[in-house]
């Protein structure tokens, strides 16, 4: 753990640690190489507002964010003798799977700051929510078998599975049997996406993936927090607890709904045990969801 | 809370099949043997395993099936279909001819099949006991160890182990859902049991001899070689089936 003495440079404090310790750390850190000038432009940085941006009601009955270091009480203990994640810290594959208590909503920033609505966005999201409050069941992208984004991959209690390649890193999940591809050292492709185009590089352990070019407006939880197709995503994935999680920063940088670039933190744990069952969306959506689909709000 | 991501989660939740790895090593990249690993299409486009199935060993009730979806196909009704239908999983075997580019990712506990076509894959568990399937239907527990783990119903892709015989990959498959096809006429039962022999016939050229077993639909099992040629790595075009069909787009060849 870093010290606050190395706070990002601009920064007016360090983030809240009401997350992982870890998340905390990896902000710091990227913030001090950031200063250095060694990390990509898109190391979290706290939001600055001028004022106070709006907020929005929240889904009932959920548990806002926890800290990284919850349990996730959906998992069966690790058996005793599972094999331990490979030590080198650049090697990431194998099966992973959400550590902590799932959230539905994203209720705050890494920095545990408001997320940075505008007027527009926090009307989105406050029609989504209140619809759902009022019994009409809301539903994005993946409702109707659609990529739903990456950021769903790994946010649910469902796990991914992590291959590496010559040119490419895959990140498979069980949710929407999502398949999302990671272009190493390429440059962006301009052709629009529903998934959008993700590439890749390593800065030190830190594996960052910057995806943009999407076709479709998506959500990036389930209260509807808006993301338009413009939005620049940007994950710095790295091993964590002695190689034993895997920390995804996830920042979101959408000019057209949000104030400011904003992050938020979620910690994936090994689970060698695990493996990826089969999600066949479509079949399920035509025996009987294509009906209910007809009466969501998108 | 009422949100019908939630309800899809859950719901799916509760009915997939979660295998499991039971003393599953981190995946390692030591190679003793043929490399598979790469891009591979089919030499030349198919909608059938065999150029002739109507010659195949059918049962009489296999052979009925068998009829009625090309009768039905014929007419332009592919509701016998549920690919070219729904846009479901086209399944194990049938991926094996799924137009489009197939990836191979090779480790010793893990063979993984990536398709192009609607972001399929398919995973082959290299390391667990092959084990006698339980009949579908069976209820265990979702969420435990390997041995809580079986089947409550099948599914398209089955569940795959695999071994090496020297250079070639051999894969099991069974635990099959009977609402998929095995290309697009013919049918199978939940009896179905597929083995593979994969193997490089050189080093741009793989091959895929699936031998097809399922006493339901044939009386004796047959066999059916596939031809892929090695391509040029590069990263897959997002295929969204639904959007396809909803565009009026073909969404799998016939």
């Amino acid at each position: 753990m870093l010290q606050q003495s190395q706070a990002p440079r601009g920064a007016h404090r360090a983030p809240r640690c009401m997350f992982a310790v870890s998340a905390c750390a990896v902000a710091l850190w990227a913030g001090v190489a950031n200063a250095q000038g060694q990390a990509s432009a898109a190391a979290p940085q706290e939001p600055q507002f001028a004022t106070q941006p709006p907020s929005v009601p929240l889904l009932k009955n959920v548990p806002l964010d926890p800290p990284l270091t919850a349990v996730n009480t959906a998992l069966d203990p690790l058996p005793a003798n599972a094999p331990r994640a490979p030590s080198d810290p650049r090697n990431l594959e194998g099966v992973w799977i959400n550590g902590h208590p799932f959230y539905p909503q994203i209720s705050r920033t890494i920095y545990g700051t408001p997320v940075p609505f505008t007027a527009a966005s926090a009307k989105i999201v406050t029609d989504r929510v209140q619809t759902d409050l009022g019994g009409r069941p809301i539903g994005n992208q993946a409702s109707g078998c659609r990529p739903p984004g990456a950021f769903h991959y790994y946010r649910l209690n469902f796990p991914i599975l992590i291959l590496q390649t010559k040119n490419s890193i895959y990140l498979l999940s069980e949710q929407y049997h999502g398949l999302w591809e990671v272009r190493m050292n390429q440059q962006h492709r301009t052709r629009r996406s529903n998934s959008g185009d993700s590439i890749g590089h390593w800065d030190g352990d830190t594996l960052v993936i910057e995806t943009t070019n999407f076709s479709e407006p998506l959500w990036l939880d389930m209260a509807g927090t808006p993301m338009s197709p413009d939005a620049r995503m940007t994950y710095r994935l790295r091993k964590i607890d002695d190689n034993q999680a895997l920390e995804i920063i996830t920042t979101v940088n959408d000019p057209s709904m949000y104030s400011a670039p904003w992050s938020f933190a979620n910690r994936l744990v090994w689970r060698p045990d695990r493996f990826l069952g089969e999600y066949n969306c479509e079949l399920q959506l035509q025996n009987g969801g294509e009906r209910a689909l007809g009466n969501f709000t998108k | 809370m009422s949100t019908t991501f939630v309800r899809r989660a859950a719901g799916l939740g509760s009915r997939l099949c979660i295998f499991l790895l039971a003393g599953a090593a981190p995946l390692t990249h030591a190679m003793d043997h043929a490399d598979l690993e790469g891009a591979w299409q089919l030499k030349s486009p198919m909608t059938t395993l065999t150029q002739s199935d109507d010659k195949l060993p059918f049962t009489d009730d296999g052979r009925k099936m068998f009829e009625a979806n090309r009768a039905a196909a014929a007419k332009g009704d592919f509701g016998f279909d549920p690919t070219t239908a729904t846009c479901s999983s086209p399944g194990v075997p049938r991926l094996q001819i799924a137009p489009m580019l197939i990836k191979l990712v090779v480790r010793p506990e893990l063979v993984t099949f990536l398709y192009e076509w609607n972001g399929l894959f398919r995973l082959v568990d290299m390391k667990s006991e092959r084990r006698q399937p339980p009949p579908i239907g069976t209820k265990k527990k979702l969420y435990g160890n390997r041995a809580q783990q079986d089947l409550l119903f099948g599914t398209m892709t089955g569940k795959s182990y695999g071994h090496w015989d020297r250079n070639d990959l051999l894969i099991e498959s069974d635990g099959f859902s009977d609402q998929k096809l095995l290309d697009n006429y013919l049918p199978n039962s939940e009896d179905l049991k597929v083995l593979e022999r994969i193997r490089l016939v050189n080093r741009n050229t793989l091959e895929d001899r699936i031998t097809v077993t399922d006493p339901q639909i044939f009386k004796d099992p047959w066999t059916a070689v596939i031809t892929y040629t090695r391509q040029q790595d590069r990263a897959f075009e997002e295929y969204v089936c639904l959007d396809r069909q909803r565009a009026g787009q073909q969404i799998w060849p016939h």
